[in-house]
C-alpha cells in the first residue's frame, strides 16, 4: 500500500512533505508509496529499506550516508538514467527505480565475494598483477570492467531534448542560500543589484532547514528559521533563485556553471559570494561503511524534512555540535540514545545540558573503533582515545550509529579558479565564521560589498584562506582494511598507508595511485580525512611529514550528465535559396564545407554529357561574394591578390589568385569590375568568411575609402553551360548575349525573367556559359523560369561530380582539392596570375623566395592509356618509390580515357613524360601534360 | 519570357509551409498570414513569446567614412546617433512608412525600410552628395525574425549569452554579438509600449534559425506567428 | 575558457565571440633579405607574459583589434584600434 511507510513521524510544520498527496512508484519492480516532496530515499528509508547500494570494488552493502547529494552510496537507476543519486531526486507518480552495481539482487550480490577476496586486490592491483602471460591481462580486464564500475548506461536511451541550456546575468551571484547566502542576497538586493541565490536543496535555509533556529532565545520550531529567510528573499524581485540546482565549475571571469533540472545554466556575474558553508565528514573505524552509519546531519534531514524515524536505538559518535542536535532530535523523535561518544575531553554547552538532563550516556574522551554486523550496523565498540588494547572497550547495541566527524570548507569553487580569481568573496562558515549572529553579519557584509563592487564595476579579490589543520586521531590499530576513507572507489585506510610506504609520499600522485578522492563524490566525504592522514604521515623515508594539503580541485564539482552539457543540438549547415528544389528533383546532397551540395540528381556522366553537347545548369549560389567598394578598392585588391586588378577595365573579368604571405595558396575566383569604385569578387565556396575576414585584417586600421560587404547570402546563383546556352537564356533576358558583344570574362548588368541580375560570362566547366546571380529571393523561380527556357533544348541540372570532372577535363585546379598547405602558384602553373612587377603585395616575399629557390614540386595532368583511373589520394611511384601524389582523378566521358592531376617532381613535369600511377595495387604508366585535355585553345570556351 | 510573375521567397518559406502557414503577398514576397489559428497566436504575443518572419524588410548597409551624413539623408538623427543606437524617422521615400538606422560603428549602419523600397533608399543616399560612404542594398542577404512578448528573454536566454534584458538592452538599442551560434544582428525597437527585438543573420541560415527560434519559442510556451497577429500589435 | 574581452566597437563580451589572430609581428619591408622573410613567417617570441595580439570579433562587429593579453593568466590589459596606443584602465 502506498501512504505513510512504517517508520514516519507526526506531521510537523516545516517540514518537506506533503502527506495530502500520496504517491506511488516502483523499486526493484515492488510498488512502493510515499508522499510528494519525498526523496526517493526517504520514501525507500521509511519503507524500511537500509542497503541501498553495492560498493565499487569489493559489492559491501552502503546505506544512506550522507541523505545531501554529496556522497556515492545512494546511486540507483531511475528509467534508463544510471547513477541517480536517490537522495535528491524526487520522487514522481510511477517511476521506475532499479538498484545497481549488484547481481542478482541488491540484498544478496554475489559479486560480494569479491569482499571475501579484497585481500587478493591491494592499492593498485591492477598495475602489479596480470602482467604474465600478456592474455592474462585482457581477460582479467574484461572481467574488471564487468564487475567494475557504476551503473550501466543504455546506448540507445535518446536524452539529447531532455535539457536545455540557459544563460543568465547577474550584478551579484551568491551560492549557497544558507542563513549567510540569504543574508549577502538580501544586503546585495537592497543596496540595488541584481541577484542570482542557488542553492543544491530544494528549498532555502541550509541547516536551518532540518535544526531548530538558537539564539534569538525564543522557543522555535525545527525548520522554521528556514521558512522566515524563504519569505524574505520572497519579498525580492530582483532576486531569482534557483534551488535544487548545483553549481559545478567556476570560472575565469566568474562565469558559474549551474546544473538545474531543466538544463545547465551559465551564469555571469559581476561578483560572486560564495557562502556554501560546510560539510560534515564521516570518521574513521573499521566497518565504518556499514549500513545504519550514517552522517549525523543525514538523520536529522530524515527525520526533520521527511518525518522518517531514522533508527530505534543510536549511538551518537561526534566531534562537531551538530551530533548533539541530532542526539536531542532523534530523542524528541523518539529514538533511544545508547550513547553520545565525544572523543574530546570536554563536551559543554546548552544542548549537552539539555541529553544530560534527559540522562543520556556521554562518554568524553573515547571514540568508536569499530562497528560490528552483517549487512547492517548491530553495535558499536568504543573505546578511550590512544588506547590501543582491549582494555577499557565497551560494546553498545544500536541500529543507527550516526557520526559527525570534522567539518569540511565547501570552497571546491574557490580552488577551482586557482590563481584566476578576483570578484570573489568567501562568507559565512566557509569562511570561518561561527555561531548564527556572526555568520548573518558575514553574510549581510559579504553581499553590501559585493553589491558595491558590481554597481561600480571595480573587482575585489578575496584571500584563499588556507585549510584548518585536521585535528585527527593517530591511524588506529585493528582492521584498517576495512576502514574505509573514500566510499566511493573502496579505498581503504590500509590501502593508503600502504602505498605511502611504497613510495607515494605525495598527496596528489598518492590520489593516482590509490584513486582515493576520484570517485563520484570528488573528495567530499573524503579530502579532510585524507589530508589528515597525510599530515599524521611521514613520508615514504620517515623524514618530514607529508603536509596538510588537498588535492587538486576541478570542475565539475558534481557529476553532470553528458545530455546536460550538451543541451540542445544544434548545427549551424548554410542553405542555398535553391535547396528545396534540388531536394525535389532527387539529388544526393553532400557536405561541402559549411553547405549541402548536390553531388549529382542520378547520373553524373549523364550530367557531363549533357553540358558538353545541350545545355546544363548548376547552383553555384555557395560561392562566396563580396562588394568591394570606395576609392581605395583597386588598391587593397591589388594588395591581396597576386594579380593586377587596378588596371581592370569596367565591366570586364579577371582571375584572381590568392596568397598567404609566405606565398601558400589561400583561394581563387573571379574579380569583376562593376563601376570605377565598385568589385564584385568570388571566392570559392567555403571560404567566403574567412576570405572576409583576411581582406578586413589586411586593411585593419588602414583608415582608406576600402570597404569590403559579404553579399554571399544575398545572391543565387546558377552557371549555365553549354552549346546550347546562349539560346537558353536569350529566352529570357533583352540582353545581347551574342559572341561579338557578350564576350567571355565580360559581365553586365540586366533583367533576366523580370529579376535585376549580374551575368558574368566565365567558364569553369570549358563551355560557353553564364554565371547569373540573383536575389537570393528569386531563387525558385528563377530556376524554374530557365529550365522551361532550356526545357526545348535539353537542359539537365549538373551536380558537384559532374563539375568536378568537366573542370578537370579543362584541368582547372580546385584550391584545396588539388592545392595543400605548401602550393604556390608557381607549383600548380600559374605563373601567369603573378604580378611580381605591381607594387609590394601580400605573397610577394614568400613568392620571390620561392622563385629564387626554383621548383620543388609541380601539378601537373596525367591521362592513362585506357578507361581505368587512380583513386584521389594515391601515390604516383617510380621504381617502387613514391615521388608523387594524384590529387584528382576521373573517367574523362569526352576522351574515354582516366585522366588527372597529380604531384610530381620537376623532373617528370615534362609533357609528354610517363608517370606510373597505382591503379588497385598495380603500377600504370600514365602521360603527363600540361595542357588542358578537353579544348585546349578555348574555341567552346569563347564561342 | 517567364508565365508567372516572379515570387520572392524568404529562407524560412518551405518551413513555414510545413507548419501549416497560409501564406500571403506582401510586395511580390510570400509570407505566412497565419498558421492556422491566429488568435492563439495573438495570445502568445500577449502572454508568452511570438517570432515572426520579417525578412521582407529592406536593409541596407551603409559603410564608409561619412556613412552618417549618407544615412542623415533619409534618417536626420543619423548625423548624430550613438553607436549601438537605433533612431527612426517618416519615410520620405514613395510609399511612405517608417525607417530604421541602427549605428553599428562610427563608419557603419544598417537601415531598415518598409518591404520593397529599398533600391530607391540605396539610390537615395548615393545622391545625397556624400562621397566617403557607400550603400549595399543587403535585402536579399539577411533573413529577419521580430520576438515578441513577455516571454522574450526567457527565449533570448536559450540562444545567446549576451544580456538582452531591458537594464542591458533598452529600446532603440542594437548589439551584434552571437546568437545561436550565428553572427547576428538584434535590435529593439517597442510597438506601442511593448517590447519589439528584431533578429537579422546570413540568408543562408535562415532554415537553422527558424528551427532554432520556432524551437525555443516553444520551450517557453510560445510558438511562431503570422503577419495578422503581428500587425494587430499596432491596433 | 570563459575570460571577458572589450571589443573596442561593442564593449565586453564573452571570448567565445572572438577569433585570435596571433601575435602581432611586423612585416618586412619589400626587399628585405630571406632571413627576414622566414622569420616573419614562422617564428613568434611566444613569451610567458604580456603580448600584443591580433582579435577579431567575428560574432559582432566583425572588425580586428589589438589586446594585450598576459598568457599565464589570460588576463586582458587592454585593447585598441590598429594605430591607437593601448589606454589604461581598460580590462
Amino acid at each position: 500500500m502506498p501512504g505513510r511507510g512504517k517508520a514516519r513521524l507526526e506531521p510537523k510544520p516545516d517540514e518537506a512533505i506533503d502527506r495530502t498527496s500520496p504517491i506511488e512508484f516502483e523499486f526493484d519492480g515492488r510498488k512502493l508509496g510515499g508522499f510528494k516532496g519525498d526523496s526517493i530515499a526517504s520514501a525507500l528509508y521509511a519503507d524500511g529499506v537500509r542497503v541501498f547500494s553495492r560498493s565499487f570494488k569489493y559489492h559491501r552493502p552502503r546505506g544512506l550516508l550522507c541523505c545531501s547529494g554529496n556522497c556515492p552510496n545512494c546511486l540507483v537507476t531511475v528509467g534508463d538514467e544510471p547513477n541517480v543519486r536517490a537522495c535528491t531526486r524526487s520522487i514522481e507518480p510511477g517511476l521506475q527505480v532499479h538498484s545497481q552495481n549488484a547481481w542478482p539482487s541488491l540484498g544478496f550480490d554475489l559479486l560480494s565475494l569479491l569482499d571475501r577476496l579484497h585481500w587478493m586486490m591491494p592499492v593498485g592491483f591492477y598495475y602489479k598483477a596480470l602482467h604474465r602471460p600478456k592474455a592474462l591481462w585482457l581477460l582479467g580486464r574484461q572481467l574488471i570492467r564487468r564487475v567494475g564500475g557504476l551503473g550501466s548506461i543504455d546506448i540507445n536511451a535518446g536524452h539529447e531534448d531532455e535539457f536545455s541550456s540557459r544563460n543568465l546575468h547577474a550584478d551579484v551571484a551568491v551560492v549557497g542560500g544558507g542563513p549567510a547566502g540569504v543574508a549577502a542576497a538580501l544586503a546585495a538586493a537592497e543596496a540595488g543589484s541584481s541577484v542570482t541565490l542557488i542553492d543544491d536543496q530544494p528549498g532555502l535555509g541550509g541547516h536551518l532547514r532540518y535544526t531548530r533556529p538558537t539564539g534569538d532565545g525564543q522557543d522555535r520550531s525545527v525548520g522554521e528559521g528556514a521558512a522566515d529567510l524563504a519569505g524574505a528573499v520572497g519579498q525580492f524581485p530582483q532576486i531569482r533563485t534557483l534551488c535544487s540546482s548545483t553549481v559545478f565549475g567556476l570560472y575565469q571571469d566568474n562565469l558559474l556553471a549551474v546544473l538545474t533540472g531543466e538544463g545547465v545554466v551559465r551564469l555571469r556575474a559581476k561578483h560572486v559570494v560564495l557562502a556554501t558553508g560546510t560539510q560534515e565528514t564521516p570518521l574513521l573505524f573499521e566497518n565504518n561503511d556499514l549500513p545504519g552509519i550514517m552522517l549525523s546531519t543525514a538523520a536529522l534531514r530524515l527525520s526533520s524534512l521527511y518525518g522518517v524515524l531514522p533508527g530505534r536505538r543510536a549511538v551518537v559518535a561526534t566531534e562537531s555540535p551538530d551530533g548533539y542536535e541530532a542526539a536531542l532530535q532523534l530523542l524528541e523523535a523518539g529514538t533511544e540514545i545508547a550513547a553520545m561518544v565525544v572523543s574530546s575531553d570536554l563536551a559543554a554547552g546548552e544542548a549537552v545540558d539539555e541529553l544530560r538532563q534527559r540522562g543520556v550516556t556521554i562518554l568524553t574522551g573515547h571514540r568508536v573503533v569499530r562497528a560490528t554486523g552483517r549487512g547492517r550496523v548491530k553495535a558499536a565498540v568504543v573505546a578511550p582515545v590512544g588506547s590501543t588494547s582491549a582494555l577499557g572497550t565497551r560494546k553498545f547495541r544500536c541500529d543507527l550509529l550516526c557520526v559527525s566527524g570534522p567539518q569540511q570548507p565547501v570552497d571546491a569553487l574557490l580552488h577551482q579558479m586557482g590563481a584566476a580569481q578576483s570578484g570573489v568573496t568567501l562568507s559565512g562558515e566557509v569562511a570561518g565564521a561561527d555561531g548564527i549572529e556572526e555568520i548573518e553579519r558575514q553574510g549581510r557584509e559579504a553581499g553590501q560589498l559585493a553589491a558595491q563592487a558590481a554597481l561600480s564595476g571595480s573587482s575585489v579579490g578575496a584571500g584563499m584562506p588556507g585549510h584548518q589543520s585536521a585535528a585527527l586521531p593517530p591511524p588506529l590499530a585493528g582492521k584498517n582494511g576495512r576502514t574505509y576513507v573514500c566510499y566511493c572507489e573502496d579505498v581503504s585506510l590500509h590501502d593508503i598507508e600502504q602505498a605511502i610506504d611504497e613510495g607515494f609520499g605525495d598527496i596528489q600522485t598518492l590520489k593516482r595511485y590509490t584513486t582515493v578522492t576520484m570517485g563520484p563524490c570528488q573528495g567530499k566525504m573524503c579530502g579532510r580525512a585524507l589530508a589528515g592522514i597525510c599530515t599524521a604521515h611521514s613520508g615514504p623515508n620517515g623524514d618530514e611529514p607529508m603536509g596538510d594539503t588537498y588535492t587538486t580541485y576541478r570542475p565539475p564539482y558534481q557529476p553532470v550528465p553528458l545530455a546536460a552539457l550538451a543541451g540542445r543540438e544544434r548545427m549551424p549547415m548554410k542553405r542555398s535559396p535553391l535547396d528545396h528544389v534540388h531536394r525535389g528533383l532527387g539529388a544526393t546532397m553532400v557536405e561541402s564545407g559549411p553547405w549541402l551540395r548536390p553531388h549529382n540528381y542520378g547520373s553524373p556522366a549523364g550530367e557531363c554529357v549533357a553540358v558538353r553537347e545541350r545545355v546544363g545548369i548548376i547552383d553555384v549560389s555557395t560561392l562566396g561574394k563580396m562588394e568591394v567598394l570606395g576609392s581605395d578598392a583597386p588598391r587593397l585588391l591589388d594588395r591581396l591578390y597576386t594579380h593586377r586588378f587596378s588596371d581592370l577595365a569596367v565591366g570586364r573579368i579577371r582571375y584572381g589568385l590568392m596568397t598567404s604571405d609566405n606565398g601558400v595558396i589561400l583561394d581563387d575566383g573571379t574579380v569583376a569590375r562593376l563601376a570605377e569604385d565598385r568589385y564584385f569578387v568570388t571566392t570559392t565556396s567555403g571560404n567566403a568568411d574567412v576570405i572576409e575576414e583576411w581582406f578586413n585584417w589586411w586593411n585593419a586600421g588602414a583608415a582608406n575609402d576600402a570597404h569590403v560587404v559579404n553579399v554571399t547570402a544575398a545572391y543565387g546563383a546558377v552557371n549555365v553551360a553549354g552549346p546550347r546556352a546562349r539560346e537558353t537564356l536569350a529566352k529570357l533576358t533583352a540582353i545581347d548575349l551574342s559572341r561579338r558583344s557578350f564576350r567571355y570574362m565580360r559581365a553586365v548588368e540586366g533583367e533576366v525573367a523580370g529579376v535585376q541580375c549580374l551575368l558574368l560570362r566565365i567558364g569553369f566547366v570549358g563551355e560557353a556559359g553564364w554565371e547569373v546571380h540573383f536575389p537570393a529571393e528569386y531563387g525558385e523561380y528563377m530556376w524554374d523560369a530557365i529550365m522551361d527556357a532550356g526545357s526545348e533544348f535539353g537542359i539537365s541540372p549538373f551536380g558537384l561530380e559532374a563539375q568536378r570532372v568537366l573542370r578537370l577535363e579543362k584541368g582547372h585546379v580546385i584550391v584545396g582539392q588539388d592545392t595543400d598547405a605548401v602550393s604556390t602558384p608557381y607549383d600548380v602553373g600559374s605563373d601567369w596570375a603573378v604580378r611580381l612587377d605591381k607594387d609590394d603585395f601580400i605573397g610577394r616575399g614568400g613568392l620571390v623566395v620561392a622563385a629564387d629557390r626554383g621548383l620543388q614540386q609541380r601539378l601537373v595532368g596525367f591521362i592513362t592509356q585506357d578507361a581505368s583511373f587512380p583513386e584521389d589520394g594515391t601515390p604516383v611511384v617510380s621504381g617502387n618509390r613514391p615521388v608523387g601524389r594524384v590529387t584528382s582523378s576521373r573517367l574523362s566521358p569526352t576522351m574515354k580515357q582516366g585522366i588527372g592531376l597529380a604531384w610530381v617532381p620537376p623532373e617528370l613535369a615534362l609533357e609528354g613524360e610517363t608517370i606510373e600511377v597505382m591503379i588497385g595495387d598495380r603500377p600504370v604508366p600514365a602521360r603527363v601534360t600540361l595542357q588542358p585535355f578537353y579544348d585546349p585553345d578555348g574555341h567552346r570556351l569563347r564561342s | 519570357m517567364a508565365t508567372r510573375a516572379p515570387e520572392r521567397r524568404t529562407a524560412m518559406y518551405h518551413l513555414q509551409l510545413a507548419m501549416g502557414a497560409v501564406m500571403g503577398d506582401a510586395d511580390g514576397w510570400q509570407l505566412p498570414m497565419h498558421y492556422g489559428d491566429a488568435g492563439e497566436e495573438g495570445r502568445w504575443l500577449r502572454e508568452t513569446v511570438g517570432v515572426s518572419d520579417v525578412s521582407p524588410l529592406g536593409k541596407i548597409r551603409v559603410v564608409g567614412a561619412e556613412a552618417s551624413k549618407a544615412v542623415a539623408f533619409l534618417v536626420p538623427q543619423a548625423a548624430e546617433q550613438d553607436i549601438h543606437s537605433v533612431a527612426d524617422a517618416n519615410s520620405s521615400l514613395e510609399r511612405g512608412g517608417r525607417l530604421l538606422s541602427a549605428r553599428l560603428a562610427q563608419d557603419e549602419f544598417l537601415v531598415l525600410t518598409p518591404a520593397g523600397v529599398a533600391s530607391s533608399a540605396v539610390e537615395a543616399m548615393r545622391h545625397s552628395g556624400s562621397n566617403g560612404s557607400h550603400a549595399v542594398n543587403v535585402t536579399s542577404g539577411l533573413c529577419g525574425i521580430a520576438i515578441v512578448g513577455p516571454a522574450t528573454h526567457e527565449l533570448m536566454s536559450r540562444v545567446a549569452e549576451l544580456d538582452t534584458t531591458p537594464r542591458a538592452m533598452p529600446d532603440l538599442t542594437c548589439v551584434q554579438s552571437r546568437f545561436a551560434d550565428l553572427q547576428a544582428l538584434l535590435l529593439r525597437r517597442d510597438v506601442n509600449g511593448i517590447a519589439m527585438y528584431q533578429l537579422y543573420a546570413g540568408r543562408e541560415f535562415g532554415e537553422y534559425l527558424w528551427e532554432v527560434f520556432v524551437g525555443s519559442a516553444r520551450d517557453v510556451g510560445g510558438g511562431p506567428v503570422g503577419t495578422q497577429a503581428l500587425l494587430g500589435l499596432r491596433e | 575558457m570563459s575570460f571577458l574581452l572589450n571589443c573596442p566597437n561593442c564593449g565586453e563580451r564573452s571570448v567565445n565571440e572572438f577569433r585570435f589572430g596571433g601575435e602581432v609581428v611586423s612585416r618586412p619591408a619589400q626587399g628585405s633579405p630571406e632571413t627576414d622573410w622566414s622569420g616573419y613567417f614562422y617564428f613568434r617570441p611566444n613569451v610567458a607574459g604580456v603580448q600584443q595580439e591580433w582579435w577579431n570579433h567575428r560574432y559582432g562587429c566583425r572588425r580586428w583589434f589589438y589586446a594585450l593579453r598576459d598568457t599565464t593568466s589570460n588576463s586582458v590589459k587592454s585593447t585598441f584600434w590598429p594605430g591607437d596606443q593601448p589606454s589604461e584602465g581598460t580590462t
